[in-house]
Formats: structure tokens, C-alpha cells, sequence
């Protein structure tokens, strides 16, 4: 299954307008519910924007903390899965900070393995090299471009999606999207790679 | 910039020269793969779905917590807000909110902490006193001093001083200094007693007067004065052992040493 297909809910509508009510009575076993609905998609996303395991875990878990509140807001104007997406691009910020933070004590100590020898690995050393600076240049860019970018070109989402996501218009999107690309180029430019 | 550009900003990474575009396929494969490894790694798939299941057992057990706490401040804060809208709601029926509110506010700096009283507050004036009706905006005239001298006295009261020129006491009582309670009907009362008392001069009709307002406000914040004059009326009327009932407590000294003196004196010079 694509990850990013429609709601696995296999009830009717009328399934899922329980499952918010009962998230906005603040409900547990719905938490949970939702917990196995969403969290697939969430937890992808948190590892594409932060690019840590503990990091995205702990997003992961505050996204589903923070959801019985959060659903307070939730009006049916997008998809359950989109809103709770969107929450994690909303409480990224600190997550964010800390995993860039881990990376850069990371690569300080060297922890990064040899490059191999062969002409595979010499390539994988290269796309991971690569792989890298663009970690690194996306740890610079500011919160809201960072999520324009990881949402449109890793998650692969459209403009539209991500501005139902993000919770602004369209042309938001595509503008932070188009500096974000423009500060990378630069970045990895600026690094040797062409 | 335009939303053109940035739409042809958006097909251009579907250019594979493009080194933006590698190295985005590059760290999205990292994250997936990195998934993908871990749990090919562990060897299982029930192994793999372990962070998953750390997270949910973390994510149910901090909402627990939160309903725990949720629950533990409302045990508390519940009967602390009853208990206060209770306390305040007695406060305010037995006269006492205003001394209450004046002390707390100035427990915490809201209002300057005085070392005089405020000005509402007749029992605490230190000056002369008048002898006028009082207004409804100032205080009332407290009460009576003493038996007047001039007047033709039924009793042999000793009259220590003259009326208006009579200072208050030295300590005024701890009523004296408290902080006037608004309570406009009981003023209201007062103020038609001390009309009747001082005004009129009208004994009866004052005493009648001041029963009417201690009736209404039994702890109203002009009680002592009150039952003072209360006692001068009764004096006026020739009920002399009710008079001396009535300014015993003051001899004793339930109001402090508020008339403490005078009563004394009066009760002294009726005995005789």
C-alpha cells in the first residue's frame, strides 16, 4: 500500500465523525485508535523532516498527546490524516532544533562511517555525502520552508496538500517552497556538489 | 517572484541533472531505508513495529498522567473555590466582605495599608466631631458623646463635655477601625435615627429609631455608636435601669475604650 494513500478507515463516514467526537471528549481508547490510523504517516514524516530517529519518536508522541486538545479545532474542512499531520508540522519547531543540534555533535565526533573502496560504494559514499549536505542546509532553513520543502518534494505532496497541512494559502506554499530550493542549491553549491 | 516561476521552480527538480533533486532522493532514501534496515536488522517484523509500540505505550501513558493531574486539580481547586464562594458568601451577608477585601488588598499591596482610617469610617474620625445630620454620601454622625448638659436632663448625667467640641477616643475599637461595610439600607436607618436624635430630638422616635437600624443591621458597622445613643435615648426617656443595661457593655469595655469613660461616668451618676 502507498504510504500516503487514502485513510485506511474502513467504516463509514460516520466512523470517522465518531472517532473525532470522540477525540474531542478526550478519550483514550480513540487516542489509540487514531494512534494505529495515523501514526504511519506521521512517524514518516517526522524521520523526513528531522532526519533522527529519537527526534521524530519523540514528535510522533507529542503529536498524539497533544491530539485530544488539538481536535478542538478540527472543523471537517480537510482530511483527519491531513490535520494531524498538520499538527506535527506545528510542534516540529523544537524537535527540529534538537536533531540538528544531535547531528552536528555527531559529525563533530566523527561518527559517520569509513568510505568503502568500490565503485558502488564510492557511489553510495557519494549520494551519502550528498544526502548529508542537504541535512545540513535544510537544519538552516527556517521552520515553515523546511516543512514546504519536506512535505512537496519528499513527501511528494502537492501544493494544495501541504497548504491544508501547513494552514495556509496555496501560493504560501509555493513561494517557501521556491526559497527553500533556491537556499539548498546554494548550499550544496557552495559544498562542491554540481 | 511569480507563482509562475515558482511552478516552473517546481517542475525544474524533475530534472534528474538536477543536484537538488539527487540529493533529495538521497535523504529520503536514507530515512526510508534507514526504516526499512533497522527492521530487516532486527529480523522480524513484530521487532520492527517496536519503536512503534514504545511510542504508543509512551503516548498512553502521558495521556494518563494528564487525566491524572486533570483529576487531582479538581479534587482540589473544587472545594477551594466552594470554600471561597461559601466564605465570601458569608462575608457578604454578615457585613464583613469590605474588611475582608480591605485586608487582603492590602496583604497584597493592592491598596496602601492605612495608618488612618479611611475617611468613611465615622467611629475612627480623630478630630472634633459634629453634631449635624449626617449625608448619605459621608458617614453619619456617630453617636451621641454624652447626655447633653444644656438640655433639661432627666437624669443626673454627668456632662463631661460639650457636644461638638467632645474629641473621639484615644483608641478608637477595633469595629471602630474596620473598614465600613456598604450597607445602604442600615445607613439609611442610621441616618434617620441620628436626624431623630440629634435633629429632632425626638426620644422616642429616636429610640424606636435605633432599634430599627440595629434590627436591620446587626452587625452593621455603626452598631456601637448606635447602641450608644441608643442608651442616651433611653436616659432621655427616664428609663434609667435600661439606660445603665445598655452602657454597661461599654464600661466594661466590649467596645474597647470606646465611651468606656463615659459610660462609666453615667452609670455612676445613675446609681447615686
Amino acid at each position: 500500500m502507498n504510504r500516503f494513500s487514502p485513510l485506511p478507515i474502513t467504516g463509514p463516514v460516520v466512523a470517522k465523525d465518531e472517532l473525532v467526537a470522540a477525540l474531542q471528549r478526550g478519550e483514550r481508547d480513540a487516542v489509540a485508535r487514531a494512534y494505529e490510523l495515523f501514526s504511519e504517516r506521521v512517524r514518516t514524516f517526522a524521520r523526513r523532516l528531522l532526519h533522527d530517529e529519537a527526534a521524530a519518536e519523540d514528535l510522533v508522541h507529542e503529536v498524539f498527546v497533544t491530539l485530544p486538545s488539538a481536535i478542538r479545532s478540527f472543523r471537517g474542512e480537510s482530511a483527519l490524516s491531513t490535520f494531524v499531520v498538520g499538527i506535527a508540522v506545528r510542534h516540529a519547531r523544537h524537535h527540529v532544533r534538537a536533531a540538528a543540534r544531535r547531528r552536528t555533535a555527531m559529525e563533530r565526533l566523527a561518527l559517520a562511517p569509513a568510505p568503502e573502496s568500490s565503485p558502488d560504494a564510492e557511489d553510495r559514499a557519494y549520494g551519502e555525502q550528498l544526502a548529508r549536505a542537504l541535512a545540513r542546509g535544510m537544519d538552516r532553513l527556517p521552520d515553515e520552508q523546511r516543512a514546504a520543502f519536506v512535505l512537496c518534494e519528499m513527501d511528494e505532496r502537492t501544493s494544495a496538500e501541504a497548504a491544508a497541512i501547513i494552514g495556509v494559502p496555496e501560493g504560501t506554499v509555493r513561494t517557501r517552497l521556491f526559497h527553500a530550493k533556491r537556499k539548498l542549491r546554494d548550499v550544496l553549491e557552495r559544498e562542491g556538489f554540481r | 517572484m511569480t507563482l509562475e516561476d515558482t511552478r516552473d521552480e517546481q517542475g525544474s527538480n524533475e530534472d534528474a541533472s538536477d543536484i537538488l533533486a539527487r540529493a533529495t532522493r538521497e535523504l529520503k532514501s536514507q530515512c526510508d531505508g534507514r526504516e526499512r534496515g533497522e527492521r530487516e536488522g532486527r529480523g522480524s517484523l513484530e521487532s520492527a513495529r517496536s519503536d512503534s509500540a514504545a511510542t504508543r505505550a509512551r503516548v498512553m501513558m502521558s495521556l494518563r498522567q494528564r487525566e491524572q493531574r486533570r483529576t487531582a486539580t479538581i479534587y482540589v481547586l473544587v472545594p477551594a473555590a466552594a470554600v471561597l464562594a461559601a466564605s465570601t458568601a458569608w462575608a457578604a451577608a454578615s457585613g464583613r466582605l469590605p474588611t475582608v477585601m480591605k485586608t487582603l488588598g492590602e496583604k497584597f499591596g493592592f491598596v496602601e495599608s492605612p495608618s488612618s482610617p479611611l475617611p468613611a469610617a465615622p467611629a475612627a474620625q480623630t478630630g472634633p466631631r459634629s453634631g449635624g445630620p449626617a449625608t448619605s454620601q459621608g458617614a453619619p454622625d456617630d453617636s451621641e458623646p454624652s447626655a447633653p448638659a444644656t438640655e433639661p436632663a432627666p437624669a443626673p448625667e454627668p456632662a463631661p463635655a460639650a457636644e461638638p467640641a467632645r474629641p473621639a477616643p484615644r483608641h478608637p475599637s477595633p469595629r471602630a477601625t474596620a473598614a465600613p461595610p456598604f450597607d445602604d439600607q442600615g445607613d439609611k436607618l442610621y441616618e434617620a435615627a441620628h436626624r431623630a436624635h440629634f435633629g429632632e430630638r425626638n426620644w422616642a422616635e429616636a429610640l424606636a429609631a435605633w432599634d430599627r437600624y440595629l434590627a436591620a443591621s446587626p452587625n452593621g458597622r455603626f452598631v456601637p455608636e448606635a447602641r450608644y445613643n441608643r442608651a442616651i435615648a433611653l436616659l432621655r426617656l427616664d428609663r434609667r435601669a435600661e439606660a445603665v443595661r445598655e452602657l454597661t457593655p461599654f464600661a466594661d469595655g466590649k467596645y474597647g475604650d470606646y465611651r468606656q469613660e463615659e459610660a462609666r461616668s453615667l452609670i455612676e451618676a445613675l446609681r447615686k
